[in-house]
């Protein structure tokens, strides 16, 4: 009996048949006639040159249509992220306008105010990323890419623009954090936030900053592909390598504050104030930074060694 | 008369790859047998018209695959979902794409039909970590980013499969993540 994800012997051999007779009409036909007049052989010429023109150009509409019909159902895909980033324009927009009317009737804080500025322009950034997948699709016909060592489209270099957004929306993080820590720094200064809040503060500014600089190295990686100095094979090892050291950098700044905290709970610990668990968890938190640390190092060294 | 070199070597791929391409097919669409003799069917005919003008490629049988991942996608997309059973919830199709498969045939087109409604790269990424078992490391390289990219990407598209699979039974399941 013929198992559920089997073909039947009988679908098999017709299909078969199918296959090797389509193949086989097809270099029948393709085969030119043999003149045996000259005046037979251009009457053949002629009805082969208009046969083969009319089949070149059914073949060419199928062709068509069968890629026009997949970039339809990528464009659509690609609209709808395109309509969603709007709307979350749309609504950021509002609740800046909204934030902007209250800071000036003094029922909200410049913090907020800043914070409603940084979404409104993180949504445009969104928003014209977005774009940007659009017209790739519409320029090429394929998914939009994101790896670094894609080629431009039709001379123009969508993932570079890309990138330049995600550097652009990395920039306002930074500062957000940068704002953030200072705020932090005045309430440690008076007392009203403690030292791993502080310490936390700071390494959200390091992770900003390893973010923005990591696609900074990317733009320039880019750069370098685009103008030929360099081969897709060789920018792609090397944009792996920028990607791993930015994850490095990021496990070590969760390092260092993992062991600040873990110092706190032992030291609370020993006064009562935080429990065994508190500590285990301290300790684990650490030990898991360490390990992705080591984990990470080993990835770099084989990256750095080439295939 | 003798057949072709390319007729040939057409019929050659064909008797190596029928029964695995088939399978393949068969896998994705619960076994619905008229279903995946039509796609393997439209596969092999679009495989004869591209072959004979541009010669049969080096990696055939990856050619037909993706040739027919795509119909699969394609026909997927068209199609509401059936009916469920009662006893279908979202937390036994999860353990099924976990698990790399499941032997009920309507959890495994909703599977299918769920990861036909993720972007294209999402879909293939759980494909290849749950269905074909395919190691974090070797889609690290197809997909030209590093493995913690790679985990982070899955874990998401897991987390958007969930919403599909939430959405479209209208049941919603309790909080776990799946896990390779």
């Amino acid at each position: 009996m013929t198992s559920i994800h089997e073909p039947t012997p009988e679908f098999e051999r017709f299909l078969r048949w199918q296959v090797t007779s389509a193949a086989r009409r097809a270099e029948r036909f393709m085969r030119p006639a043999v003149p045996t007049r000259s005046r037979q052989y251009l009457r053949l010429a002629a009805l082969v040159a208009v046969s083969m023109l009319i089949g070149a150009f059914g073949m060419t509409a199928t062709a068509r249509m069968q890629e026009s019909q997949h970039k339809q159902e990528l464009l659509s895909q690609q609209q709808v992220d395109l309509r969603l980033a709007e709307l979350k324009m749309q609504a950021a927009r509002q609740a800046l306008g909204d934030t902007q009317r209250r800071f000036a009737a003094g029922t909200a804080g410049r913090d907020v105010l800043d914070g409603a500025v940084m979404d409104e322009r993180l949504a445009r950034f969104d928003y014209e990323r977005a774009k940007s997948k659009y017209a790739e699709v519409l320029s090429s016909g394929q998914p939009p890419r994101e790896d670094i060592a894609s080629p431009a489209v039709s001379g123009r270099d969508f993932v570079g623009e890309r990138l330049q957004l995600d550097r652009q929306s990395a920039l306002l993080r930074l500062q957000a954090a940068q704002q953030a820590y200072d705020a932090v720094t005045h309430r440690h200064a008076v007392g009203l936030a403690g030292e791993v809040a502080l310490f936390q503060a700071q390494c959200d500014v390091e992770n900003a900053r390893s973010a923005a600089q990591s696609l900074d190295e990317q733009l320039g990686l880019r750069q370098r592909i685009l103008s030929g100095a360099i081969t897709a094979e060789q920018g792609s090892r090397e944009w792996q390598l920028v990607i791993a050291n930015r994850e490095l950098r990021v496990a070590q700044s969760r390092l260092r504050l993992a062991s600040r905290r873990l110092d706190l709970v032992r030291r609370q610990s020993a006064t009562g104030v935080a429990g065994k668990t508190d500590l285990i968890r301290a300790q684990l938190d650490q030990l898991e930074a360490e390990q992705e640390i080591a984990t990470l190092q080993a990835r770099i060294t084989k990256l750095k060694r080439g295939p | 008369m003798p057949a072709s070199s390319v007729e040939q070597r057409i019929a050659e791929v064909y008797d190596q790859t029928m029964r695995r391409l088939y399978r393949f097919v068969s896998r994705r669409c619960g076994a619905d047998r008229a279903l995946v003799e039509d796609i393997v069917q439209e596969v092999w005919l679009r495989a004869v018209a591209a072959w004979r003008k541009q010669g049969v490629p080096h990696a055939p049988e990856a050619w037909l695959i993706a040739v027919a991942r795509n119909l699969v996608v394609t026909y997927y997309r068209r199609q509401r979902l059936l009916p469920l059973d009662a006893n279908v919830s979202v937390e036994l199709v999860l353990t099924a794409v976990e698990r790399g498969g499941t032997e009920s045939l309507d959890v495994e087109r909703l599977i299918h039909w769920s990861l036909a409604r993720l972007p294209e790269r999402q879909a293939r990424l759980l494909e290849a970590f749950h269905l074909e078992r395919r190691p974090v490391a070797e889609l690290a390289r197809e997909f030209r980013l590093s493995d913690r990219a790679i985990e982070g990407r899955l874990r998401r598209a897991r987390i958007d499969l969930r919403r599909v699979i939430e959405k479209a039974t209208g049941r919603r399941g309790a909080h776990h993540d799946i896990h390779p």
